[in-house]
């Protein structure tokens, strides 16, 4: 028994060490402070939100008053990082710790927080994926409908097309029109990643409807899908930049070309669909913030000032830069209206199941 | 020989059941939606997974019937009489199970300090002897316990156990 | 600047900033203690540990991270050998022989020697890491898809060779595991499969909740069950000395140790194949080669040489992709590159020419880190183990608060409670039929694998099976997996027969 409470004692102490006092049970730290800490910090309470000794003449609202949780997503995926990006910055703006629980996916995520208490401490973060899989009938909820939208947080970062470099130079693949034409000689003969239920399906469906004939395969991670394109497994990737940034510079991986409308900030030398001549929807991912659907409107407008600030912060939009993604804000209705097109557009595109 | 037959009895029993679960598991495939559209369906490992549970039943089955064959009469009648006490340590065991079941449906409501006191308190009663027990000693660790691991996973790593009935208090400590 | 003069300046600076070495010492002693405790495993100790570095500056997140890693991978052993529930799925092997060693007394030498040699394969790996690490890179590429369906199979052939016995109980509970990874979304196109209409169950069942539940659940049922028996005398602790074994016995082991640490290494290179396979493969390996198969499994000091140097040098291998590729070779590593990009870091071929310093620095706390971890898992080892012998019916209702933390924490999910829960009771009823619960965990951990790149592969190859054969590598494994299973089912009928015949004989002599 001696031992035994010895160990107990002794978990205690060293789990009682490691906790370095970063939570903030107080609200008179300043961000100088935090700095010196470990864990996520918050400050100052902000102008919108007085705290309990504030003189401010607007009705007090009692939250938060403990740590605020976001559902993220599979740990290490890109979707996660993102949030935790998010998380890292959002708690600059509340006077509680920001959380972010991985799960085993986005639908995961969405499902656990509507059934959460609408108390605005649980929320989720998740993407245009959740809305796919719900046009697809593979959800049990109406992604739109189900919650309340808080805001959006990050329009864009978008889908490149690119081959190994070896390749379009042995066939003279110098463009897009030339891979086109490559696939019409050779149908079927070349081998896409997409990554079925995703986002990245949608630009898929995109370049193939462009007149490009080649075989989807269904690759979920933006990694992988660069590590299958280096090994010879694939022979076209699609997918987000920041992956496969590093081997365009080096000249291993050629890109032929951007979906959307424009050029992307993070590739300016590189064409997009619209300007080589092929009227195709950008299949952009549009990151959101949402939390049960009763939640009180004084606590979604309270989160939703929060996520302005953290949206608008340099260190988001840095942390964003650095994986090719755009930050952007809108507010809860705008929100819910574009993830409300969107739906529909998926809807209209033939994505149901 | 009770050695003997006790394994061939469990043979036939892990292959019938084992048998029976690779006939719903390969039943429940037909029930996926699939998408036709890829050469490899999702149902196809599953159905290879059934096989093979199915064939190592029906091996284990068959071994034990041959060994249960050799075994005469009179050990079998034996062994059936010692059999009788079993049955009370299976209830011991269903009454643990209870307890752990009792864990998943009272987290939500009644969160994790209240669910684990309880479910503590009832695992220490349950393993000792009516004799050894010690209920004070119990009562301390599974009412310590638990409450030091929940402010622990908060303050050290940010994590909120479910707070469930407790939830309007731990706001105001947190 | 060359590699050892990045590598000499990291280790210069580490050594000299005295919160880098109070952060190790600290979070490795962290890790350790969460890895020893059964129901958090290394990815949740990472997680529990990544919101801490939030405001850390890179290179101090790197250490506390590394640290915990480093400790937590290491720390899984005590619980495997003195509970016989692995700490971390990676040592699941290793309680094969630990376990039955601390039965007879000699957990500590068990633990001692899985200490040293976990920090062996550690220093060798991670020295392979410094010196090798944008070649090795290369090797990854050299896997397709048909490759790691090929290892995976072979893995999954392996855990007949730890199914004991009665392969036909070993198989069945492999098959068992790769039924039940079978619940949830499908891994390529996302088809709901066994979820009987409760969505809550698309995400399928986490390997936490499951492992503590067949590992865990059972012997809390045992105890349950053998409640009114009389008291059974717990064997004493023996005393040791050091690590358990001596400079010379543990040298004269060099085969085993460097192949182990070799299988680690390069299955950590390989992204997806993770340490668990790494440990099993080093595993059979070693019982293959041994002169005596047959003690493996009975407490032989050459299965837990084999299974925790591999897992240690897997952790070394896995940065590998991580660093030099930007795919992460592991979980862990998945969870330690989010970190890097939280940090603005971008792993990728660019990342020695952009960030040279932080990529030895990171060689140079591996280096630190282990160490710390030999000296202070030793030095705990005497009372943890104290404290883990202690009466059981005290000590696994304590293990039975940390698994259903754990397997909640891993995806804060209710369902998890319901699994470690449902599963857990299963696997007694399994162990009561002569089901041991390493070959189902292991079939589930190794089934999605092998589903997912046969799929993959299948689909490349445009249906083409025979393609595999048309790649050395993976022809290479799939003939040797293909032989392994051919000589396996010989032998079982070669022993059926021969337990017939003595039968035979003892009833016509009779």
């Amino acid at each position: 028994m001696k031992r035994l409470l010895a160990l107990i004692l002794s978990i205690v102490t060293v789990l009682s060490l490691a906790a370095c006092g970063s939570k903030t049970q107080n609200n008179t730290q300043t961000g100088a402070q935090t700095g010196a800490q470990t864990g996520t910090q918050v400050t100052d309470p902000q102008p919108t939100n007085p705290g309990p000794d504030s003189t401010a003449t607007e009705p007090k609202l009692d939250y938060p008053k403990y740590a605020i949780t976001i559902n993220g997503s599979t740990t290490g995926s890109t979707v996660d990082i993102n949030a935790r990006s998010f998380a890292k910055v959002l708690a600059k703006y509340v006077p509680v710790n920001v959380v972010v629980n991985s799960t085993s996916g986005q639908v995961d995520s969405f499902r656990s927080t509507m059934n959460a208490a609408p108390d605005g401490y649980t929320l989720c973060w998740s993407t245009v994926n959740v809305t796919i899989s719900d046009v697809k009938g593979k959800t049990d909820f109406d992604s739109v409908n189900a919650s309340t939208f808080i805001a959006c947080t990050v329009k864009g970062g978008g889908h490149w097309l690119c081959c190994k470099s070896d390749f379009a130079k042995k066939n003279n693949i110098n463009s897009f029109s030339d891979l086109i034409a490559y696939t019409k000689a050779h149908p079927q003969e070349l081998v896409v990643s997409t990554s079925a239920g995703m986002v990245t399906d949608v630009a898929c469906k995109q370049f193939i409807s462009a007149g490009m004939d080649a075989y989807p395969v269904s690759i979920e991670d933006a990694g992988k899908r660069v590590v299958a394109l280096l090994g010879g497994d694939i022979d076209l990737y699609i997918g987000g930049y920041a992956a496969i940034k590093q081997y365009i510079e080096t000249g291993e991986v050629m890109c032929l070309c951007y979906l959307g409308h424009e050029r992307s900030p993070f590739s300016p030398d590189i064409p997009c669909t619209t300007e080589l001549g092929y009227d195709l929807n950008d299949a952009a991912s549009i990151y959101n913030l949402s939390c049960p659907k009763d939640t009180p409107k004084e606590i979604v407008a309270y989160l939703e000032e929060a996520t302005r600030k953290t949206v608008e912060d340099p260190e988001y939009v840095e942390a964003l830069l650095n994986n090719s993604s755009v930050a952007y804000f809108a507010g809860s209705e705008e929100t819910y209206k574009i993830m409300s097109e969107y739906k529909q557009l998926m809807i209209d595109a033939g994505f149901g199941g | 020989m009770e050695k003997k037959l006790k394994k061939a009895k469990s043979d036939m029993w892990t292959g019938v059941l084992s048998a029976l679960f690779a006939c719903l598991y390969f039943a429940e495939t037909f029930r996926f939606i699939l998408d036709h559209s890829v050469p490899i369906s999702a149902a196809v490992f599953p159905r290879i997974i059934a096989g093979l549970v199915f064939l190592c039943a029906a091996a284990i089955f068959f071994r034990g019937l041959r060994v249960y064959r050799t075994i005469p009469e009179t050990a079998r009648h034996e062994a059936k009489a010692n059999a009788a006490g079993s049955s009370r340590n299976l209830f011991h065991v269903l009454e643990a199970f209870l307890i752990l079941l009792g864990v998943a449906v009272a987290m939500r409501p009644l969160g994790f300090i209240v669910t684990m006191t309880i479910a503590m308190f009832l695992m220490f009663v349950l393993l000792e002897k009516p004799q050894k027990r010690k209920y004070g000693l119990y009562a301390i660790f599974s009412l310590t316990l638990p409450t030091a691991v929940f402010f622990l996973f908060y303050y050290c790593f940010s994590y909120l156990l479910p707070t469930g009935v407790l939830r309007l208090l731990l706001a105001r400590i947190l | 600047m060359s590699a050892f003069q990045y590598f000499g300046h990291a280790l210069a600076t580490i050594f000299t900033t005295p919160q880098y070495l109070f952060f190790m010492l600290l979070f490795t002693a962290l890790g350790i203690l969460l890895g020893a405790l059964p129901g958090i495993n290394v990815n949740l100790s990472l997680i529990l540990v990544l919101p801490l570095t939030y405001a850390m500056q890179t290179e101090s997140a790197m250490v506390v991270l590394l640290s915990c890693y480093i400790g937590a991978l290491s720390g899984g052993l005590i619980s495997a050998v003195a509970l016989n529930i692995p700490g971390t799925s990676s040592s699941i092997a290793t309680c094969f022989d630990g376990h039955p060693l601390a039965k007879q007394g000699k957990a500590g030498q068990a633990v001692g020697v899985g200490i040293l040699t976990s920090f062996v394969g550690g220093s060798l790996s991670y020295a392979l890491l410094l010196l090798l690490a944008p070649m090795m890179a290369k090797v990854a590429l050299k896997f397709g898809y048909w490759e790691y369906f090929a290892v995976s199979f072979f893995s999954i052939t392996m855990i007949i060779g730890i199914a004991g016995d009665d392969v036909f109980r070993g198989v069945l509970g492999a098959a068992l595991g790769m039924a039940i990874a079978m619940t949830g979304s499908d891994p390529v196109m996302m088809v709901n499969r066994y979820n009987f209409g409760f969505h809550a169950l698309d995400g399928g069942v986490t390997l936490t909740a499951l492992m503590c539940g067949i590992f865990a659940v059972p012997e809390l049922l045992k105890l349950a069950e053998t409640r009114d028996d009389p008291d059974v005398e717990v064997t004493k602790l023996e005393k040791f000395r050091g690590f358990g074994i001596s400079a010379k016995d543990y040298l004269s082991r060099w085969k085993n140790i460097l192949r182990s640490t070799v299988i680690g290494t390069y299955t950590g290179i390989l992204p997806g194949i993770g340490a668990s396979s790494a440990s099993l493969l080093s595993y059979m390996t070693a019982k293959n080669s041994s002169k005596h198969p047959e003690t493996f499994g009975t407490g032989d000091i050459d299965g837990i040489i084999a299974s925790e140097t591999a897992n240690n040098a897997c952790m070394g291998g896995a940065m590998i992709p991580m660093l030099a590729l930007g795919v992460p070779g592991s979980s862990a590593a998945a969870i330690l590159m989010s970190a890097l990009s939280l940090h603005n870091v971008q792993p990728g071929p660019l990342v020695f020419a952009n960030s040279a310093n932080l990529i030895y620095f990171i060689f140079a706390i591996c280096f630190v880190v282990n160490f710390f971890m030999l000296v202070l898992e030793r030095g705990v080892l005497t009372g943890y183990l104290k404290a883990l012998t202690a009466p059981p019916r005290i000590v696994m209702v304590i293990v039975m608060l940390m698994c259903v933390c754990g397997a909640y924490s891993s995806r804060s999910s209710f369902l998890d409670l319901y699994v470690f829960a449902i599963f857990g009771t299963l696997g007694f009823f399994l162990q009561k039929g002569g089901i041991p619960a390493g070959p189902i965990i292991l079939g589930y951990i190794l089934s999605s694998l092998c589903e997912l790149n046969f799929v993959r592969a299948y689909a490349i190859s445009r249906g083409n099976v025979m393609a595999v054969f048309h790649r050395p590598i993976a022809a290479v494994f799939m003939v040797v997996a293909i032989l392994s299973l051919a000589n396996s089912v010989r032998k079982t009928i070669k022993a059926d027969k021969a337990r017939k015949a003595a039968e035979t004989d003892l009833a016509s002599n009779g």
